[in-house]
């Protein structure tokens, strides 16, 4: 059976004005299965937004090919964002919606029928925890709260495939342990799940297979096991320090604030 | 293309809401205009009627000068004593003072005085003196009253003045109006003395008798300014919204979680575009009702029986005629939105669209104008002219339906133009480059390509309107070689083009030629044919005519050099830039036949006069199908070069070119068709055509 | 490290390294945005002959149409002993007779536009019958259609013209010559100059272009560099450096100043440019022509008017701004300012308005009439230095107010949300509740 998600020989290259050509993303390949937690692993400017724009359909790849349950990113958009639930710092919400009213608009706009988007939302809303403030327009929410409903309208329409994207960035330590009990449940529903950060210790803490992703190449991909057994490391700080040292000779030096777009 | 009316009602349903939130918005855009734009109004008008009102009661001081100078004294007083008989100094009416004066246009000079009045003496006709002048003046026609020429014998007065004043031009023109009516009332008198049984007004006297209701006239004055007030609040009003839309949503970040919903990009641009319509419908309905108010406090004049002109009938009529122009606004800001990459940008795009969308709102004030003519082909301005004929009781339907569907037209292919911007990743991205832009060469020039040559068209009428006195041959070096030829070399130096392939600088087949000899006099008589037609529907004045042929073929250059400027320079230059790389810049956009027409438009668009257009058009969009049939400039050269040297020879040796049999635009049409088959059993075909 | 002494900037006074390191990031950011630069300059280079071309297409059009217009009138009732007003009406190459049916189908065929006009000589009756072979004229016709309303121009016209010749021969039978029935001709002599005919119209239309122009030009300037600056999250950046808040209000100020002045100018100048010779020829032909060159004197005088109004829509635009949260909000609440602008200049509108001492004292108003009179060639130097000190006062007091408004931590933070009523009500209420006994 076809993985959820499956990425081969993905590229992307962006053109610069101070910088020149940029390739951003360069040959990667992966695939996430249902009911995992696929961790993309790498420090600012590696690639993983753009990688995970492209599958959420924002970017259109230069080379290679992704599909989300199926349904191919260039030639069905539509289909492939109907079975995603997208999350990124760059996602902002609209702050003159209260978080209910966010939420039941993301689960109208992404097709569920208002009958089921209104049972759905009261369900999350329940599950969440945010029933304080479900009626607070979202601009009166402190980060943490935001935070919850961002994640809340992500899954709104229950999509088979989430991709969280750096989604603890900015949060305290009790928000973020929050948020990451809440991926988990959502792993333990089936779902297959692309999470991308930069933080060591969540990757260790929640993923199944882990990618470290380095210059827009993946260097790595394995359970934590895996990588532990190949690289002789303990710490995936450690693991991961080794995988991209290796990987220095052949890449370019890296650029001085280098960010993706 | 999917469009699903639930999610399109939901996500429109959100952008309202969100809206109506925005207090601060509502306020400044919908309140305090309300209470500014009174005090604007009531500050305008009590400043025009304080003006006036000084104007009427100060009273002027002026001078009397010249050998009829007791004339002029003679004539003032006995105005003044029509005008205020019961006084003999200055009273409520005659508002006029002498001033004394040894310098009187010292004085005028100064401000002292306001006018002069100088009286000028009767000349005699020339070698005619006493009885004989009199004579001479009896047998002498009458000149036309309107042309104020004087008659031998008669005396003028003349009433001097400064325009630069506004005291002085009111001042004078009183005084001018009362002496008229002075002169009148003499003739009357004088009729009256000799026995004329009536007055003169009552010889052939006129009775108008005006079928029009006074609802139409209402009607009328209504129609000619209803679609430039909406366009105005529409166009504000929905900017608002529009702007903030696509850029301001970009900004907020917003506009990528929007993106990653299942939503198709053509679903959430037709929500956008209703909340846009929806919200620049109601700032019209607001403002209209500020206008009514504004009508009630009397600082807005209205013609009478405004009220009996605008039935229920007619107003819901009327909201149907204007909600294409509502959704084409819409798209077209929403379009400015979304090729904008912030807010700010967005903004500086805004005073041009506003401008420009106000211009076709313009047209029914334009005497003459019907909707059975081109103008039921302009967006906008054909609904300008239908309401005015509704407005008036006048239903011509099948025209009336015509505007309406080419105005929704518009708004349906600028909604899909602007779709497409909503999948480009200017919109997510950072990067301010793409591949293209990056790369640069003929991709990058082929976007750019429009920029350049509306730039040329602008920069063309302003250094013309400069140069415009100087000797023609200079004006044609100027536009010819400098400019046009020119913004070619920058073109290809900017785009590293290759001058070869760009300007299409290959030698033809041989059999090529013919087929231009066969052109030449064919395409010359074809394009008199279509200027003929063409005048049907866009009628030339002769005026026009006969201005634009004395600076064109001005009589005092020598005909070699008429030859040299007039046809060889143009067959060059004009065929780098148009056919050479205009053309290369579109060739991979456009289909064929697409391609030929646009580039013969744009040529026409160059030659600026209306009445140059048609024909220039049709020379060029022939020019361009041969270049692309031969992949070589030079037969369109030839082609061009030639035409217009028949042209200069025609009006040297005074050959007519309009009236011709109509078997000579046969004749024409026939050697076109063979030119065109010889240059297609010749052909080499344009590389990379769509 | 500053060479300032902490002491002083942690007193919140001016510092003008401080301005011009704002200021120069200000200018820098703002001049990197290429497409916005660019499209500024080279829009109206497209955008007036555009406009221009469109007008002139009409006129054009409009006159063709006019040209070859011939109308179709019915005429009935011939007067019999006017044998030359029919050759006259049967030959004028304008109207088309038409063979006139009855007077209610006539009617018809009109409101249809089947028929432009109908003229019926009708006998004179009651007094006017007193001179024989008199008539009546009775034009029918449509004024809502503009071919009837043309047709009874030309009908009156022609009917009007046969008057005024049938009027001077019964005068000529009578014993009275074309000299005693002219009696005096009157006419009118314009001594103005070209150069005084072109700084008068200067004069009306250019200051209030001037002030649209540099208002304009302030405005976006003015929403991006508060607004702006909070909606792209770098606001609370700025207010944290040790930079004192007059120093930043000062390069803020500047920059927009500067930016708006110069937008204005350079769209005026694009103006001229551009509609300088179409415009021209234009007004030539309609019977003046005007020499609109500015003579160098007004040039420095309207610079200084350029920068004081600038000067004072940049301040007052930047008060308003302050409120704001976002790009949107700026503007919404910036328009009303920007509407009040165009105020005192309305007011001045008509010529003949005197540049008086109390109007020196009126800002923007004071700046329009320096101008205008500048334009004209006309300098009263009092005038002119109570209109620059009253609206370097102005700016001042206004520049004070801003930097005293950014005390106030919602308005630093950009939370403040209530209308500006509310704002001041809670610093007066704040200020009148008594304090706490040490």
């Amino acid at each position: 059976m076809t993985a959820p998600v499956v990425v081969q020989n993905l590229a992307k290259t962006f053109y610069d004005e101070s910088r020149g050509e940029v390739q951003a993303v360069d040959d990667v390949s992966f695939e996430c299965r249902a009911g995992e937690i696929f961790g993309l692993l790498g420090a600012n400017g590696a690639g993983k937004t753009t990688t995970l724009r492209i599958l959420a359909t924002i970017l259109k790849p230069s080379a290679g090919s992704a599909s989300v349950m199926g349904h191919d990113v260039l030639t069905d958009p539509e289909a492939v964002r109907a079975s995603l639930g997208f999350s990124s710092s760059t996602t902002a919400l609209y702050p003159r919606l209260t978080a209910r009213e966010t939420l039941d608009f993301f689960a109208r706009i992404n097709g569920c029928p208002k009958a089921q988007a209104r049972e759905r939302v009261a369900r999350l809303i329940q599950r969440f925890g945010i029933e304080e403030y479900a009626d607070a327009r979202v601009d009166k929410l402190s980060q943490g709260m935001k935070q919850k409903v961002a994640i809340a309208r992500t899954v709104v329409h229950d999509p088979p495939v989430l991709i969280f994207d750096e989604p603890t960035v900015g949060l305290d330590v009790l928000n973020a342990l929050e948020m990451q009990k809440m991926i988990a449940e959502f792993r333990a529903e089936g779902k297959a799940i692309i999470f991308s950060t930069h933080i060591m210790s969540e990757a260790e803490k929640l993923c199944d297979r882990i990618a470290i992703i380095h210059r827009g190449k993946i260097h790595a991909c394995d359970t934590l096991a895996g990588l532990r057994a190949s690289t002789g490391q303990h710490y995936l700080e450690d693991i991961f320090v080794h995988v991209v040292q290796d990987s220095a000779p052949e890449a370019a030096p890296l650029a001085q604030g280098a960010a993706t777009p | 293309m999917k469009l699903r009316s639930p999610i399109v009602f939901t996500l429109f349903r959100t952008e309202l809401r969100m809206l109506l939130r925005d207090r601060r918005v509502l306020l400044t855009s919908l309140v305090l205009p309300m209470l500014i734009t009174p005090l604007l109004m009531l500050g305008s008008k009590a400043t025009v009627e304080r003006h006036e009102k000084t104007l009427r009661e100060m009273t002027y001081r002026y001078a009397v000068t010249g050998p009829e100078a007791a004339s002029v004294r003679e004539l003032v007083r006995a105005t003044r004593a029509r005008i205020d008989p019961r006084s003999k100094t200055n009273q409520t009416q005659f508002r006029f003072a002498e001033e004394k004066s040894d310098d009187a246009t010292n004085a005028l000079a100064k401000g002292s005085i306001h006018f002069i009045l100088e009286g000028i003496g009767a000349a005699p006709l020339p070698g005619m003196t006493g009885t004989n002048a009199t004579v001479k003046a009896k047998q002498s026609g009458f000149d036309d009253e309107e042309q104020e020429k004087p008659v031998a014998g008669a005396w003028t007065v003349k009433v001097v003045f400064r325009a630069d004043r506004d005291d002085s031009g009111s001042g004078s023109s009183q005084m001018s109006d009362a002496l008229r009516e002075s002169r009148r009332v003499q003739r009357v008198d004088l009729l009256k003395s000799r026995g004329f049984p009536v007055k003169p007004s009552e010889l052939a006297a006129i009775d108008n008798k005006d079928l029009a209701s006074k609802r139409q006239v209402a009607g009328l004055a209504l129609g000619r300014t209803i679609t430039l007030v909406l366009m105005l609040f529409i166009l504000t009003g929905g900017a608002v919204v529009a702007i903030d839309s696509i850029a301001g949503e970009k900004e907020r970040g917003t506009l990528e979680t929007l993106l990653t919903t299942s939503a198709s990009r053509v679903e959430i641009l037709v929500a956008k575009h209703l909340g846009v319509v929806a919200i620049a419908l109601l700032i019209t309905l607001v403002q209209s009702g500020n206008l009514l108010v504004y009508v009630g406090l009397e600082l807005l004049p209205l013609p009478a029986n405004f009220a009996a002109a605008v039935t229920p009938a007619t107003v819901v009529l009327l909201f149907f005629m204007y909600l294409p122009v509502a959704a084409l606004v819409a798209s077209v800001l929403l379009l400015t939105s979304g090729c904008a990459k912030s807010y700010k940008e967005a903004q500086i795009y805004f005073m041009p669209v506003l401008l420009v969308g106000l211009v076709p709102a313009l047209v029914p004030f334009l005497p003459g104008i019907s909707l059975r003519s081109i103008i039921v082909l302009l967006p906008v301005a054909n609904i300008a002219v239908a309401v005015k004929d509704i407005l008036t009781g006048s239903f011509d339907w099948p025209m009336i339906v015509l505007a309406w569907l080419v105005t929704a037209g518009a708004a349906v292919w600028t909604t899909r133009a602007g779709a497409r911007f909503l999948l480009s990743e200017r919109l997510i991205t950072a990067s301010d480059r793409d591949v293209v832009e990056a790369k640069g060469g003929l991709p990058l020039f082929e976007r750019h390509v429009w920029r350049w040559f509306a730039l040329l068209w602008g920069v063309l009428i302003i250094v013309s309107g400069y140069i415009e006195k100087l000797d023609v041959r200079l004006q044609l070096t100027v536009n010819l070689v400098v400019l046009l030829f020119g913004a070619v070399c920058l073109m290809l130096r900017h785009y590293h083009l290759d001058p070869r392939e760009a300007l299409a600088l290959h030698a033809p087949k041989p059999m090529v030629w013919l087929g231009v000899l066969c052109a030449v006099p064919g395409g010359f008589i074809t394009a008199l044919g279509v200027f003929q037609l063409a005048n049907y529907f866009l009628p030339t004045p002769t005026s026009v005519l006969e201005g634009f042929s004395q600076s064109v073929l001005p009589k005092s250059i020598p005909f070699w050099q008429m030859l040299l400027f007039m046809a060889v320079l143009p067959g060059i230059f004009e065929e780098l830039t148009f056919r050479g790389m205009l053309l290369h810049g579109l060739h991979r956009r456009l289909r064929p036949v697409a391609l030929v027409l646009v580039v013969g438009v744009v040529f026409g668009i160059y030659h600026v006069a209306l009445f140059r257009f048609v024909p220039t058009a049709c020379l060029g969009a022939m020019f361009a199908a041969v270049t692309l049939l031969t992949r070589s400039i030079y037969p369109a050269m030839l082609w061009h070069a030639a035409s217009n040297a028949i042209g200069l020879f025609a009006d040297k040796l005074q050959i007519p070119e309009t009236g011709l049999d109509p078997i000579c635009y046969f004749a024409a049409g026939g050697m076109l068709a063979a030119a065109f088959w010889i240059f297609w059993r010749n052909r080499t075909p344009y590389p990379g055509l769509k | 490290m500053s060479s300032v002494p902490i002491t002083q900037r942690h007193r919140g006074r001016l510092n003008w390294r401080d301005v011009g390191v704002l200021y120069g990031r200000e200018l820098r950011a703002a001049l990197r945005e290429k497409t916005i630069v660019l499209n500024s300059l080279l829009i109206p280079v497209f955008l007036y002959p555009l406009l221009l071309w469109a007008g002139f297409s009409g006129f054009t059009y409009v006159m063709g149409q006019t040209e070859g217009f011939v109308c179709r009138a019915a005429i009935s009732g011939w007067p019999a002993a006017h044998p030359k007003l029919r050759l006259n009406l049967e030959h004028d190459d304008k109207v088309t007779l038409v063979e006139p049916a009855d007077h209610e189908r006539a009617k018809q065929q009109i409101k249809t536009g089947q028929l432009d006009a109908l003229l019926e000589f009708l006998p004179a009756s009651g007094a006017k019958a007193a001179l024989p072979g008199n008539f009546e004229a009775r034009i029918t016709y449509d004024s809502t259609r503009e071919r009837s309303e043309e047709a009874h121009k030309r009908l009156s016209g022609a009917v009007e013209r046969y008057r005024q010749d049938w009027v001077k021969r019964e005068g000529r039978k009578r014993g009275i010559d074309a000299a005693g029935w002219q009696g005096f001709v009157i006419s009118l002599q314009n001594v103005a100059s070209q150069k005084q005919m072109g700084a008068f119209i200067l004069g009306l239309i250019g200051p209030i272009m001037f002030v649209v122009m540099v208002a304009v030009g302030c405005f976006y300037p003015a929403v991006d560099c508060i607004a702006g600056e909070r909606e792209r999250n770098t606001w609370e950046t700025l207010m944290s450096t040790s930079a004192s808040r007059l120093s930043v209000v000062t390069a803020k100020y500047l920059y927009v100043a500067s930016l708006g002045g110069l937008a204005g100018i350079l769209n005026l100048l694009a103006i001229a440019v551009t509609l300088r010779p179409v415009l021209a020829p234009l007004l030539g032909r309609a019977g003046g022509i005007f020499d609109y060159t500015i003579s160098p004197g007004a040039l420095p005088v309207a610079a200084v008017g350029a920068l004081l109004l600038a000067g004072f829509v940049a301040v007052g635009m930047m008060i308003f701004a302050s409120f704001a949260r976002t790009f949107k909000e700026g503007q919404a609440m910036i328009t009303p300012f920007y509407m009040l602008t165009i105020v005192p200049v309305v007011f001045l509108e008509v010529p003949g308005i005197k540049f008086t001492l109390p109007l020196a004292c009126v800002p923007i108003a004071n700046v329009t009439m320096m101008v205008r009179e500048a334009l004209s060639g006309v300098f009263h130097w009092p005038q002119i230095i109570v209109a620059v000190a009253s609206s370097l006062l102005v700016i001042a007091l206004c520049l004070r107010f801003a930097t005293f408004l950014l005390q106030f931590e919602d308005v630093v933070l950009g939370s403040f949300n209530g209308s500006f009523n509310k704002f001041i009500q809670r610093r007066l209420h704040k200020n009148r509740r008594p304090q706490p006994s040490l």
